[in-house]
């Protein structure tokens, strides 16, 4: 079954075109990577997946397990099933970790029509996730990112998504910002998480999280499109040689 | 600037307070009355030319004369928000009053340890207890016309005498009831604690939903040497009601007062509080919470003033503004001659939720010492349009995130306040509150 269908995207963030022509398909249980060097349009096509303010979809369109995603609200997509792991984890005072994730967990609940969560066994329920993760428990009651180190807001963000249980989930370079030992951990986390019915589209730099979290497919971007795509084999490839040899490859579907 | 109030004015004015005065069986009180209505007079109303009510235009309150009605409303306390006349739980000393009048059925529930006195002006205890009686008007301003109106029509008053040494374990609730419109409440406060003491005491001041009510308040809080005081002040009228509070505190040597304001509506809402450190050492703290929305104008002024060393002040000041709502904040912190290693921090922090909200920030530091640490801060801001879309990002609709960061905000301000028990009630409190902000509903 096909969980995300982009075609022919069009986007622009103030006034400036930032995707050109974006074609991307994900079937379910796959995890695609997605590569490319700075201001290729990476972030910006998370975020218009998630539906932040300040981009502007010009042409195209994406559609969610098989419905236009674009005409939804965020909390909609999320309610649906969409999850981004954010690049910069936003740090919110005042408001607890397990309070967010409760409301969060309870407002997907109440969009299928189940039952709020008991808050004990909820509580329960986020200790044995963060403990799998290595996540401190104290950090639970905590302000949400809140003096977290960077590793730490990162783990926050899988435990998010191993708690929401997503069908697509978005990682916005999850494994910037992480030592060698913590992107093993994430990388295994989000391993962890792969499922038949479950998308995962990893944002990354490196091929050093693929190591640990094998994509079905790779794609390049590069100027706002896909330049190429392949197997793992492309991401090794592409750490040999860089991302302006993938650039100067003839264009998939170019004449 | 004096102008004094128009012959015009005055007829009505006199001619109530001489009928009151022929009512009044407390011949103690009348010389306080007497005097305080011809400062009244002489006075006559405040305008904005007056730096203290620049921002504050009252003469929609002050264009008809304010006096006392001829008889309480005929709501019950059962008509006002339970939720607020309850506060401090049902095992708190409680007086109700309604419209100036003390509600019998709600005399404290249980009997009182012998040495508390919680009573109304009016008690024959009140009368005989000669400490209260010297304390009673002597620490308000004398040139604030709404003070010297109080004294002049006040009437079933609520007095708390705090002995030495004793702790009060449960909190202290005065409840005041504002049910008139067309006529004016004057609740009336004396707090004294005794060398020592500890206590907590809550006073309310609510006015009938829908009812344009108006409470002219005063409270004096008397802190004896090395006493402790939390003290609340919360306070809502309908949006179309009216409150104007003064609270006036004197602290002796080592004496600690954790004050915290709660205003949540009303159409002109001023609240000023005056705390003197008269002493050495003392311990201040000044916090508040404020929610102006619709076309509230809500209005707080306050004053440390540290005469004697070694005082520690702490103020946080913090409120929500939105639709045509407009709120002030003055903080004025006086440090006097001698007042050597005073310690005082003072912050203001605003959310503005609209174009139209307005807020005047103001503080005022008049240091005359040196071996001072004095620091002040203020802010405006909006919801943080990141920490906005990471909530909606995880599912949960806009309201319940403008919700959720609205109340982070605000809760921040109650981390002080020492009894969880009260700090469950007023978290409450501000939910129920900012969900009439945002509008209740789960999308």
């Amino acid at each position: 079954m096909t969980m995300l269908s982009i075609r022919n995207l069009h986007a622009e963030a103030a006034g400036k075109p930032i995707l050109r022509g974006l074609d991307l398909e994900i079937g379910a249980g796959e995890v695609h990577a997605i590569m490319g060097p700075n201001g290729s349009g990476k972030s910006t096509l998370a975020s218009v997946l998630a539906g932040r303010d300040g981009y502007k979809v010009t042409a195209g369109e994406v559609l969610y397990q098989g419905k236009d995603l674009l005409s939804l609200a965020p909390e909609l997509r999320a309610r649906e099933g969409v999850f981004l792991g954010f690049q910069h984890p936003v740090e919110i005072p005042g408001v607890a970790n397990t309070y967010f994730l409760r409301a969060a967990v309870n407002a997907i609940r109440k969009h299928r029509g189940e039952e709020e969560l008991d808050p004990m066994d909820f509580l329960a329920l986020v200790k044995r996730k963060a403990k799998a993760l290595g996540l401190s428990p104290d950090l639970l009651g905590r302000p949400v990112n809140q003096g977290f180190s960077g590793g730490e807001k990162k783990r926050n963000e899988i435990l998010q998504m191993s708690v929401l249980e997503p069908r697509l989930a978005i990682l916005d370079e999850t494994d910037s910002g992480l030592d060698i030992d913590a992107l093993r951990e994430v990388a295994g986390a989000v391993q962890g998480l792969r499922d038949s019915a479950r998308a995962i589209v990893v944002i990354t730099h490196h091929q050093r999280l693929l190591d640990y979290l094998v994509p079905d497919r790779v794609h390049v971007l590069s100027g706002g499109t896909i330049v190429t795509s392949g197997d793992k084999g492309l991401a090794i490839e592409l750490e040999k040689n860089g991302y302006a040899w993938a650039a100067a490859l003839p264009q998939e579907g170019a004449a | 600037m004096m102008t004094g109030l128009s012959a015009e004015l005055r007829e009505p004015y006199a001619a109530r307070f001489a009928q009151l005065m022929g009512d009044e069986k407390r011949g103690w009180l009348a010389p306080a009355r007497r005097i305080a209505f011809d400062t009244f007079v002489a006075q006559g109303w405040p305008t904005k030319k007056q730096e203290d009510w620049r921002f504050t235009d009252i003469a929609p309150i002050t264009e008809e004369p304010l006096l006392p009605g001829p008889a309480p409303s005929r709501l019950a306390p059962s008509d006002f928000d339970a939720a607020l006349v309850n506060l401090g739980g049902g095992e708190a000393h409680r007086l109700v009053f309604l419209d100036g009048r003390l509600q019998p059925g709600f005399q404290p529930a249980r009997a009182l340890p012998p040495a508390l006195l919680v009573a109304a002006l009016s008690s024959p205890a009140a009368a005989d207890n000669l400490e209260l009686r010297a304390q009673l008007g002597r620490h308000l301003p004398t040139s604030n016309a709404f003070v010297a109106l109080n004294t002049a029509f006040m009437s079933d008053g609520a007095l708390v005498h705090i002995p030495a040494g004793f702790r009060s374990e449960l909190p202290i609730c005065l409840v005041f009831l504002a049910g008139n419109a067309g006529s004016t409440s004057f609740p009336r406060t004396l707090i004294v604690a005794g060398p020592g003491s500890q206590a907590t005491v809550v006073e309310i001041h609510l006015g009938a939903v829908g009812r344009a009510t108006l409470a002219n308040a005063a409270t004096e809080i008397v802190l004896g040497t090395d006493a402790q005081l939390a003290y609340h002040a919360i306070q809502k009228a309908a949006p179309i009601g009216f409150h104007i509070g003064h609270v006036a505190v004197t602290q002796a040597s080592g004496s600690t007062l954790s004050a915290h304001s709660l205003a949540l509506d009303g159409r002109i809402v001023r609240n000023d509080i005056h705390t003197i450190l008269s002493g050495e050492g003392c311990g201040c703290t000044l916090d508040g919470i404020y929610l102006a929305a619709g076309k509230s104008h809500l209005d707080n002024q306050t004053t440390i003033d540290h005469c004697q060393p070694r005082s520690t002040s702490r103020e946080d000041y913090r409120g929500v503004v939105d639709g045509s709502g407009h709120a002030v904040f003055s903080g004025r912190i006086i440090v006097r001659p001698g007042a050597e290693k005073t310690d005082a921090q003072q912050t203001n922090r605003n959310l503005i939720l609209s174009d139209s909200a307005q807020i005047n920030s103001k503080p005022q530091l008049e240091i005359f010492t040196s071996d001072v640490k004095c620091s002040h801060g203020a802010t405006t801001g909006r919801l943080d349009p990141d920490a906005l879309f990471y909530l909606r990002a995880r599912g949960i609709g806009e309201r319940e995130s403008s919700h959720i960061l609205i109340r982070a905000f605000l809760q921040q301000g109650l981390e002080r306040v020492a009894s969880a028990e009260l700090r469950t009630e007023l978290e409450a409190v501000l939910d129920h509150r900012i969900d009439e902000l945002v509008g209740e509903g789960g999308s």
